[in-house]
């Protein structure tokens, strides 16, 4: 009780300098094959991170343990004062630990790369659905938030339509803003440009700065190498689940410190 | 959300007011007399003129004998062959319907449980050849072709004193008399008051003067209602002496010397046998009239209704049941999951009839190891057995779709609700399930035309619905063809709707919900 009354006291006296996500050691296996690497980061509040690597490198993984999709194996996960934490493999997974996990995903909002938004109701619906049951908003609540949200991402006009109507843009916008709904602190976004008409991608992209613009915590895994060279404030390069190279804004493109990172890159340049 | 609920809680109405309408009370002291109306004459039948009235001379005397107990006369239809059964599950409580107590072995009887009054009639074994037949008498039949309905035990004995014969089955007397009639058969051997009422229809046939065994016509109960025994043989001895008993055989053309013998009676009858010949002449003019079609119809119609309400209970329940079974074997437990697929397999493997017959005639067989309510329970009304039997039957193949349903969802949809915040069980009901129900609707309303048809089988277990009745008239006016047409009509007739509403659920809950082509 004592402990945790003073850890509570020190992280709202020292809210600015403690960042907003801590990542520690966090390493994660499937079937005996490991996926996540003793990987440790800190990311600031208002940051955009945006993370690339070859494919099956872990990226969705580490993803899906932030929000507690993916469980893993040892390490600690702590965003705005949750904090999930294993010492060992064979860490129980008790009440306590699924109490935080579900405390924890009302703070991260996921995007997917295909949206995934529920095929049997309207936009409208879809952004009302989680405020509704998940918050317990009233009805009229919940459909302000939803209407706005819609506004947020320019689909106001779209509200009405079943996601078969819409385009994949307009979708993964529709999808943005009901993760949004929840007010959460932090956005994941799983390629969410990759199952996207080229010539769309950009709306999607759009709707992430202008979230950036206004402090939103995002981290992005992606392979548009522009967006991530413009917008983010750093560049995560990942490989064999491992955080090879982790480098403020261009730099990595410009000059990367590791052999392997210049070998991707070069793919893409 | 409320969507789901307005379903719910009408689904809760519809059962309610269903089996409701069902439920009926009786109001004076009843006699409950078991016995097969179907091709009954001259036992028991419905009159070919005034479909709605039952008569027969075994009829009659069940209504003397309720009358002279101060009861009330309630016909209990059962299959022949199931009528000691539906007895010894107390469907009803005297079985009269040509119960021929002396081939049944004292022993046996004991065994069963089943106990007889003393005859009420005495009869014997009648042999029926074509007219120009070499055979004259029963011993001639050796190494012939004779033909005897299935339970007939003392045809079966009568037929092992010949040295050799071949012998045909028959579920009725009208084909088997139709058979010989197409020299299929040498010989028919029936009770006398079937060849007379049944032979007599076909023209190129011939009656043997030679009685053959003795049958002594008894009524059966359950051993343990010696009071009720008593009365009855009270009530023969009463009747019997009034002289209503013989005033009723001779009336239907059937009274004979064994039966002068047993009464100490003379043999000559006083009065013409009326009955018998109306049924002749009925017979011939209902059917070449048509006039018996259009009376038929407001049976057909009622028993359409029956088996409309069965159907439709045992459908709602095997969606309900199906679905959690379904849900269960999808999203619980391993193990439970196992138990579920083991429980679906052996529903499946286990034909409808037999399940009917099991819940009807085997359940209450355990009611005596049973406490209070349970041993209620088990012994359940026939309509309830049928709905359960059905409900039972289709829960097993509704869990299969459902399950089919449930795993055409894409994982994603799971995950981004879970990624919301929903708890496993909020994913489920408010995401998979509606998109399932969406998905499964149209082919769950498509079971349900099936399903339709397989309530005919609910006629094993007494209840006089759509096919029971098609037998029921077309054996009585030996008509299979013009009442096939009328109640296919009427099976049409109630599986349309539902045809009607499976490709417009189908049109209507997938419009949106998919890409326009
Ligand atoms: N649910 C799972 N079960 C087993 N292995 C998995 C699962 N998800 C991912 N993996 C494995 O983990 C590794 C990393 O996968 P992932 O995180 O999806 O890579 P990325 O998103 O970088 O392409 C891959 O080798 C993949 O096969
Ligand atoms: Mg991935």
């Amino acid at each position: 009780m004592e402990a945790n009354a003073s850890h509570q006291a020190a992280g709202l006296g020292l809210s600015a300098a403690q960042p907003l996500i801590q990542v520690q050691n966090l390493v994660k296996y499937y079937h005996q094959e490991l996926v996540l690497d003793n990987i440790s980061v800190t990311i600031e509040e208002g940051d955009l991170v945006s993370i690339i690597g070859p494919s099956g490198c872990g990226k969705s993984t580490f993803l899906r343990c932030l929000n507690g999709m993916a469980i893993f194996d040892i390490g600690c996960i702590q965003i705005n004062n949750i904090t999930l934490s294993r010492k060992t493999l064979d860490s129980p997974i008790d009440r306590d630990f699924h109490k935080k996990t579900h405390a924890l995903r009302q703070q991260v909002g996921m995007v997917f790369q295909s949206f995934n938004l529920f095929f049997h109701r309207t936009l409208l619906q879809n952004v009302m659905l989680a405020p509704r049951i998940v918050q317990k908003k009233s009805r009229e609540e919940a459909e302000d938030i939803a209407i706005r949200f819609l506004d947020k991402v320019g689909l106001r006009l779209f509200a009405h339509r079943y996601p078969a109507q819409l385009s994949g843009g307009q979708q993964q916008r529709g999808a943005i803003a009901r993760a949004l709904a929840l007010s959460p602190k932090v956005m994941l976004y799983d390629e969410p440009t990759s199952a996207i008409d080229p010539t769309r991608v950009d709306e999607v992209l759009e709707v992430m700065r202008d979230l950036d613009h206004e402090g939103m915590t995002q981290i992005i895994v992606t392979h548009e190498m522009r967006f991530a060279k413009d917008a983010s404030d750093y560049i995560i390069y990942m490989e064999q689940g491992k955080f090879i190279e982790i480098s403020d804004e261009d730099e990595i493109f410009i000059s990367p410190k590791d052999e392997r990172t210049r070998k991707f890159l070069k793919k893409f340049m | 959300m409320y969507r789901l609920k307005t379903i719910f809680f009408g689904w809760i109405a519809c059962i309610s007011l269903v089996v409701s309408a069902q439920a009926t009370k009786a109001t004076k002291e009843v006699l409950r007399w078991g016995a097969d109306g179907q091709g009954g004459a001259p036992h028991i039948f419905f009159d070919p003129k005034k479909p709605e009235k039952l008569t027969g001379f075994e009829y009659e005397i069940a209504k003397a004998i309720a009358e002279f107990m101060g009861k009330e006369l309630q016909y209990c239809p059962n299959d022949w062959e199931m009528l000691v059964a539906g007895l010894q599950r107390k469907q009803y409580d005297i079985l009269m319907n040509a119960v021929v107590r002396n081939v049944w072995r004292k022993k046996k009887a004991a065994q069963m449980g089943i106990a007889f009054s003393k005859p009420y009639y005495i009869t014997f074994i009648q042999a029926t050849v074509a007219k120009n037949s070499p055979i004259q008498q029963f011993s001639d039949c050796n190494g012939k072709k004779i033909g005897i309905l299935k339970a007939s035990k003392a045809e079966q004995n009568a037929i092992r004193r010949l040295s050799d014969a071949q012998t045909i089955l028959y579920d009725d007397e009208i084909k088997a008399y139709a058979d010989l009639n197409n020299h299929r058969l040498d010989c028919v051997l029936t009770e006398h008051p079937e060849a007379l009422y049944y032979a007599s229809v076909e023209k190129d046939v011939r009656l043997l003067k030679e009685p053959i065994s003795r049958l002594e016509f008894s009524i059966m109960v359950r051993a343990e209602d010696q009071v009720l025994l008593a009365q009855l043989n009270a009530a023969i001895d009463h009747l019997k002496q009034q002289g209503t008993l013989r005033s009723i055989y001779e009336r239907w053309g059937l009274w004979n010397e064994q039966t002068a013998t047993y009464f100490n009676t003379s043999q000559t009858p006083q009065t013409r046998a009326t009955q018998l010949e109306q049924y002749l002449a009925d017979i011939e003019s209902e059917t070449s009239t048509g006039n018996i079609y259009l009376k038929s119809l407001p049976f057909f119609t009622k028993a359409a209704w029956l088996t409309l309400r069965i159907s439709f209970c045992a459908m709602l329940l095997a969606m309900s049941a199906g679905f959690l079974l379904g849900v269960l074997r999808t999203y619980s437990f391993r193990w439970i999951q196992c138990l579920v697929a083991t429980l679906i397999e052996i529903i499946r493997g286990t034909p409808l009839m037999i399940l009917l017959l099991f819940i009807f005639y085997g359940l209450p067989k355990c009611a005596p190891y049973l406490p209070e309510p349970f041993s209620q329970w088990v012994c359940m009304s026939p309509f309830l057995a049928g709905v359960l039997g059905l409900a039972i039957n289709y829960s097993a193949y509704e869990a299969e779709i459902y399950r089919a349903g449930f795993l055409s969802i894409p994982i994603g949809q799971i995950e981004a609700a879970r990624a919301l915040g929903m708890t496993h069980l909020q994913a489920l009901w408010y995401v998979i399930f509606p998109q399932t129900i969406r998905t499964v609707l149209p082919p769950i309303t498509n079971d349900f035309i099936m399903l339709i048809q397989d309530s005919s089988l609910v006629s094993m277990i007494t209840l006089v619905e759509l096919s029971r009745t098609y037998q029921l008239f077309s054996a009585e006016n030996f008509d299979y063809f013009s009442f096939g047409l009328i109640v296919v009509l009427f099976y049409l007739l109630l599986g349309l709707p539902f045809t009607r509403l499976s490709r417009y659920l189908e049109k209507k809950l997938t419009a949106k919900t998919q890409r326009e082509v």
